[in-house]
């Protein structure tokens, strides 16, 4: 019995989008979506474990769920939708005259063929109509996350708040307004117009580094998660890589997650504490994960559409490929940060550029100095006034050029500027070090 | 001479459908969009749906921007508006992209309220 269950929510969890989409293509209102497909889920809970599962789950769920909403609408009192009540009912009736719908359903549905199954290519429309949805512009970040999260990930909104360190209340009061607002802006669900589709495109992916990022920020707190979201985010970009197999950058950045993701277990020692990538045991690193990311971004690469998680994974694949922080080819990565540079110049990049720069020679002490002077010309700039790295970076260049007061200065600041206790303790082991020496 | 009259309220104050003092505030509207109308002096009017709803478009080196929320800055002012049709926000933006002001200004989409809609 407990097997069935869990049965079930994993199905419900996988088919959320399919159903989803499925209901928005005809209702346009994502909460009566959802509302829905929840309906449809607890109908499976009660028949499931009497009947079996079905061999189309997802038939069984899309036929319900729409059954469950037109319900849902003829209970309501909603003048305005009369007609399209009427036409939906009648569509529905015509999808399925082949089946009495008044005897058991459930007995039925999963075999015959469902009526509401669209051939593949028009699901793959329709799983597209619901990422661009879920991360329409006319949304802001926060939104796009937990709707993504929601929708297409099928997590529930409890699982969602955990894993975002809020509650559960504050979280669903974010899908609420996300909702409303769809419904009430008519954000479509269609395809964007050809010339929007970079900047959109954009968006998702954007994210989805989102999500992934926050999966860092979530382990690091301590905070003991149900919810893996840097699986959820390459959840999600396969699925992007999987229905626009022509866009490069949505490659990048899952190559780029696998990447990063290859080095986790190896970021922190038994102790719990971190480890730089300069001292990483890179046995601990995940061969399959890096395997994979290397293959994707070659086949990025070779699209010609250069972009920033191309040249970020490309960056991650050079430490990947190197069998010791020493023989990293530092002079390759340098010039990849330079393109990146050229695609967005900001000073975080300047600062990476300045790091690899300096590793190609660390014996070279006059390299040391220009680059040293570089960094200052950044600090000077005041953009990355509460960046930590750039303190931790600082003092690094400080201690290899022999002013210990000063690299205790900058180990202060960028203790300061943390909020990690991870990368505290570890940057005050650094400061102690060097008071010992 | 036309004049735009805007309504500005703290939307949390607004009376929702359900609560006890909102019948008595719809008869009232009901009653001042009759008193205009007879008197001549009606044009246009709508409500418009809450802040939460609302769009914000501006052209950029040619770019469009499109991002939630309503466009607060107080150093520019309310200054004219369209009604128009369409389908659905991304035709409606891309009609806003097209007002001369969206290259230095910003043009706020806001949906038009309907009544029956929950």
């Amino acid at each position: 019995m407990k097997s069935v269950q869990d049965k079930i929510n994993q199905i419900a969890k996988a088919e959320t989008r399919y159903v989803i989409a499925s209901l928005m293509n005809k209702l346009r209102d994502l909460q009566l979506c959802e509302d829905s497909f929840q309906d449809a889920i607890i109908s499976a809970l009660q028949h499931w474990p009497k009947n079996g599962v079905p061999n189309s789950p997802r038939a069984w769920l899309i036929t319900t769920a729409h059954r469950r909403a037109l319900d849902f609408l003829k209970r309501g009192q909603n003048f305005r939708s009369k007609t399209e009540l009427i036409q939906y009912e009648v569509q529905l009736n015509a999808d399925e005259n082949n089946l009495k719908w008044n005897d058991a359903i459930e007995n039925q549905v999963s075999s015959m063929p469902n009526p509401h199954l669209p051939p593949n290519s028009e699901i793959d429309d329709e799983q597209l109509k619901l990422i661009f949805m879920c991360c329409h512009p006319a949304l802001n970040k926060q939104a796009q996350i937990a709707l993504s999260l929601k929708i297409i990930g099928g997590l529930c909104t409890e699982e969602i708040a955990s894993a975002f360190l809020t509650n559960e209340a504050t979280m669903a009061q974010r899908l609420v307004r996300a909702k409303q607002k769809i419904k009430k802006a008519s954000i479509a669900f269609k395809l964007p117009a050809t010339q929007d589709l970079p900047s959109r495109i954009d968006i998702i992916l954007s994210t989805i580094y989102f999500i992934y990022n926050e999966s860092y920020v979530a382990t690091n707190s301590e905070s003991l998660t149900k919810v893996n979201l840097a699986e959820e985010a390459i959840g999600l970009c396969r699925n992007v890589c999987h229905f626009m197999p022509n866009n490069a950058e949505s490659k990048g950045l899952l190559a780029l997650i696998l990447l990063q993701l290859a080095r986790i277990d190896a970021r922190v020692d038994a102790k719990g504490a971190f480890v730089p990538l300069e001292h990483q045991d890179r046995n601990l690193w995940n061969i399959n994960k890096i395997s994979e990311g290397k293959q994707l971004i070659i086949t990025a690469l070779t699209m010609q559409q250069i972009g920033k998680y191309q040249l970020l994974a490309a960056i991650n694949s050079c430490h990947a490929d190197a069998k010791n922080f020493a023989e990293t080819d530092w002079q390759q990565i340098k010039l990849l940060y330079d393109q990146l540079y050229k695609l967005e110049p900001s000073p975080i990049i300047l600062l990476n550029i300045i790091v690899a720069q300096r590793q190609t020679d660390l014996a070279d002490m006059q390299l040391q100095e220009q680059m040293f002077t570089k960094l200052s010309l950044i600090e000077a700039g005041k953009k990355l006034a509460t960046y930590q790295p750039l303190f931790a970076v600082k003092a690094d260049f400080l201690i290899r050029l022999g002013r210990k007061a000063e690299a205790k200065k900058a180990l202060d600041k960028a203790i300061s500027l943390t909020h990690n206790q991870i990368e505290i303790n570890y940057l005050t082991e650094k400061l102690n070090n060097l008071c010992l020496h | 001479m036309q004049y735009m009259l805007l309504i500005y309220a703290d939307e949390t104050k607004t009376p929702k459908p359900g609560q006890d003092n909102f019948p008595g505030f719809m008869t009232d509207y009901f009653a001042f969009t009759e008193k205009v109308t007879k008197s001549g002096q009606f044009v246009a009017g709508d409500g418009l749906s809450p802040v939460s709803t609302a769009t914000t478009v501006s052209v950029r080196g040619g770019k469009t921007e499109i991002v939630d929320g309503p466009f607060a800055e107080t150093k520019e002012q309310f200054g004219g508006y369209y009604l128009i049709e369409a389908k659905d926000l991304d035709e409606a933006a891309s009609v806003a992209a097209e007002i001369p002001t969206a290259k230095y200004g910003r043009i706020e989409i806001r949906p038009v309220m309907i009544y029956n809609q929950d």
